[in-house]
Parts: C-alpha cells; sequence; structure tokens
C-alpha cells in the first residue's frame, strides 16, 4: 500500500527539490554557526528535553469516536455500541433540545436515564421558534430538516 | 463562508469530479452510525481549516528560505486546497446528517517552539514537521481510509483530499532536498522527537474503540486499530526511507521503531544519538 505513496510523494518530491537546486543558484547557505543558537550550544540537555515536550503540528484528520466512558457500561455487558441517542422528555414524551445523551447499558441492553427517552420514541418535538406540541402545525415528531 | 477560490487548483471548484448526488448506502444507515459519521466529517472539516492556517506559516517560511519559486506556489496553492477540502468535509457531514451543517468554529493553530534552534533552522523544521511528517503521514491515513470506503460519496471525497495531500507532502520532501550538509546534521539532531510527536497526537486523534461499528469504515472512518498500522507502516516505509534518501541521519528513529515506536513516553535513552 505504502509503496506507490513513496514513489509519488517522496520519490518525486525529492526529485523536485534535486531539480530546484541544479536549475537555481543558492544566494543563502546556512552555516553551523548560524544554525544552532548559543543556547543549544551551552545546554544541549535542555534543547533535548524541551524537544519532546514542543507542540506540533495538529494532524489534518482524524476519527474522533473515542469509547464512552466506563460508567455507561461498567460491567462490559452490551456487546455493541448503541444504535440510538436518549434526548430530554416530559412525561407525555414530548422532547426538547437537539442534544443527546449517551444511553446506559443494563444486563447487555441500552437503555435511557429516567427523564430521558429513545429519540425516535418522541410524540413530538418542541424548539425555539419553531413548533410547540401544543399546537402543531405539521408532523413534528421529527426535529426540522432541512433540504439536501 | 467560501474561502477558496478561482485561482485554487480547479478554478473554483470544490472537487476535480462532481461528488456523486445519490448514495443509498447512507440512507441504509441507522440514526446513531449517521451522526456519528456525521459528528467525524465536521470535525473533519474543522481540522481542515487549520491546517490552512498551517500553510500560511508554511508559505512564510519557504519564502523567508528563499525556496524555489515553484514550492512556495505549491505552498500558497495547498492554502486554497485546504479550504477546499474544509468546505469538502461540511458537505460530507451535511449528507449524512440529512440537512445543512454550519461551518463548524475554527480551531486555534500552535506552532512548536523548537526552542534552541535558530530562526533559519527553525523555518526548516517547521517545513519538514507540516510537509515530511504530517502530510506525508495524512497521506497514508487517507489511503488506508479509502482502502476500506465502499460507500460512493465517501470514497469519492477521500480520493479528492488524497490527490491533494501528495502535492502537499511533496513540499517538504522538495525542501529536504536542497539543504546543505550542515543543516541536513541539523535537522537529523531533532527528527526523534518530531517524529515522535507527529505519531503521537496522530493516535491520539485516531482513538481505538474496540467496539465500533462496522458501517463506519464503509464511510471512510475505518477502525483505530487499522489507522494506528498505517500510522506506524508510514513511518517505517515512507519517512525513514526518505529521510535516508536525501542524507538525513536515521539511526535513532530506527532504533526507536525497533523497540515498538512507543509513544508513552519519550524515548529519552536514544537522545544521546541526537547530539552527536
Amino acid at each position: 500500500m505504502t509503496s506507490r505513496l513513496f514513489h509519488t510523494v517522496v520519490a518525486v518530491g525529492i526529485s523536485l527539490g534535486a531539480a530546484a537546486c541544479s536549475a537555481e543558484a543558492v544566494d543563502e547557505t546556512v552555516t553551523t554557526e548560524n544554525a544552532v543558537s548559543a543556547d543549544a550550544v551551552q545546554n544541549p540537555d535542555q534543547v533535548v528535553a524541551d524537544a519532546f515536550c514542543d507542540a506540533t503540528w495538529p494532524t489534518t484528520k482524524g476519527s474522533f469516536l473515542r469509547p464512552p466512558p466506563a460508567c455507561v457500561d461498567p460491567n462490559d455487558e452490551c456487546e455493541s455500541r448503541p444504535a440510538f441517542e436518549c434526548v430530554t422528555a416530559t412525561e407525555d414524551n414530548a422532547c426538547s433540545g437537539f442534544a443527546g445523551f449517551y444511553p446506559v447499558c443494563k444486563a447487555g441492553t441500552w437503555e435511557c436515564k429516567p427523564g430521558k427517552i429513545r429519540q425516535d420514541q418522541c410524540r413530538c418535538w418542541e424548539w425555539e421558534g419553531g413548533s410547540t406540541c401544543e399546537a402543531p402545525p405539521v408532523d413534528n415528531r421529527r426535529p426540522p430538516q432541512l433540504s439536501r | 463562508m467560501i474561502e477558496y477560490t478561482e485561482r485554487g487548483r480547479w478554478g473554483g471548484k470544490l472537487t476535480r469530479k462532481p461528488l456523486p448526488t445519490e448514495d443509498p448506502t447512507i440512507d441504509a444507515l441507522g440514526p446513531a452510525e449517521r451522526k456519528a459519521l456525521a459528528d467525524i466529517w465536521i470535525q473533519r472539516a474543522a481540522m481542515e481549516r487549520r491546517v490552512a492556517d498551517s500553510f500560511i506559516v508554511i508559505h512564510g517560511a519557504l519564502q523567508r528560505r528563499k525556496a524555489p519559486a515553484e514550492l512556495c506556489a505549491l505552498a500558497e496553492r495547498a492554502i486554497d486546497d485546504e479550504y477546499r477540502h474544509a468546505e469538502l468535509s461540511r458537505v460530507v457531514a451535511s449528507r449524512f446528517a440529512g440537512k445543512e451543517l454550519p461551518a463548524p468554529p475554527r480551531l486555534a493553530l500552535e506552532t512548536p517552539k523548537h526552542k534552541g534552534a535558530s530562526d533559519e533552522l527553525r523555518d526548516t523544521l517547521f517545513i519538514i514537521g507540516q510537509c515530511v511528517l504530517n502530510e506525508t503521514t495524512a497521506g497514508a491515513y487517507l489511503e488506508c481510509c479509502h482502502t476500506r470506503a465502499e460507500g460512493p460519496l465517501a470514497k469519492a471525497a477521500l480520493n479528492e483530499l488524497l490527490s491533494d495531500e501528495i502535492d502537499h507532502g511533496r513540499i517538504g520532501w522538495a525542501h529536504l532536498a536542497t539543504l546543505d550538509e550542515a543543516t541536513k546534521a541539523e535537522v537529523g539532531r531533532w527528527i526523534l522527537p518530531m517524529a515522535f510527536l507527529n505519531l503521537r497526537i496522530w493516535r491520539y486523534e485516531s482513538p481505538i474503540d474496540a467496539k465500533q461499528a462496522a458501517a463506519l469504515t464503509l464511510h471512510g472512518a475505518p477502525p483505530g486499530e487499522e489507522i494506528h498500522a498505517a500510522l506506524a507502516d508510514a513511518l517505517r516505509t515512507l519517512i525513514v526511507p526518505g529521510l535516508a534518501q536525501v542524507g538525513i541521519a536515521t539511526g535513532a528513529i530506527e532504533r526507536w521503531i525497533e523497540e515498538g515506536a512507543s509513544t508513552d513516553a519519550p524515548p529519552l535513552h536514544l537522545a544521546a544519538e541526537m547530539l552527536h
């Protein structure tokens, strides 16, 4: 898999630099005296320590799917991650807000904590500037979705 | 706000090829899977936007080093590329969410200090850190995601991202090839901690969850274990051989890799080689 990347990124990149060197005269060189500051020469151990504790360029990509806190499944009873989120709801399943909450695992089954229900069990949604459960203008059992 | 312009790679277009307008594999996903993928891709949008800021720094460093015009032009185009990548990732996230998502909040950029290095060397270390290490690693990451993806939208988006990242990595390798021997020797003293920190943060941003839903792999988010393997492979088969080819001392890095390339703690026992 990586041999193709070696050619396209590394090898081609190096050849680009070599071609640039042969095509243009370098009018500034970095001498040994300029390359290292006086502090580094006097205290190389500190330079090394600082180097390992430096900031680094932030990654360009990521996946971010960290496992949930152990408290949601303390006995590791649920084999897979839940297929739903829990939302805040009243006693008659009127839901509000868009923030989802992680369910908890009990005896191998994911459940919502008291005061919260599965998102697909909401009777209706209430949101600021939108419809209310008392006077729904249209079917509002789901949060509003804009057109794709 | 659209930041990429007609001066960019595709003359103002978001992608080289139009993205698929339909993707039935997305419709087949459950709500939790769709939300997870929307969250992943919108966070990627934020990270891509931050990388544009990174390349602004790199462009400045190349100009100060009086790098060839072609390299400076590549870096300038890379800024526009990252603006497109941010918007591309937002579009993909919106498709998974089933609604238009706003651009995510900007992430702050913190650049390495390279304390103890001269200003001239720091510019070179910037270019090596961002392009040789970070972008080359990104290429391997994307190749892993692309190989495992099957959803048409994710596959197309990853292909677009990967094709641009190739140029971004080349900037660093080309710059390395222009360095004189004295500077290469200095770079050799810094490369181990830079590689260590780079691998550590890539691992951190790709956490392992043994119970991750299989569907996520099909849409551009393979398991952390596979990504970690790709990261280590990139270091061993891309970065180290490339460094050796241009004459950078790689003994300390090679020994670190032989010992397992752990990022739990700095390999200070190998640091002595950095000073000789």
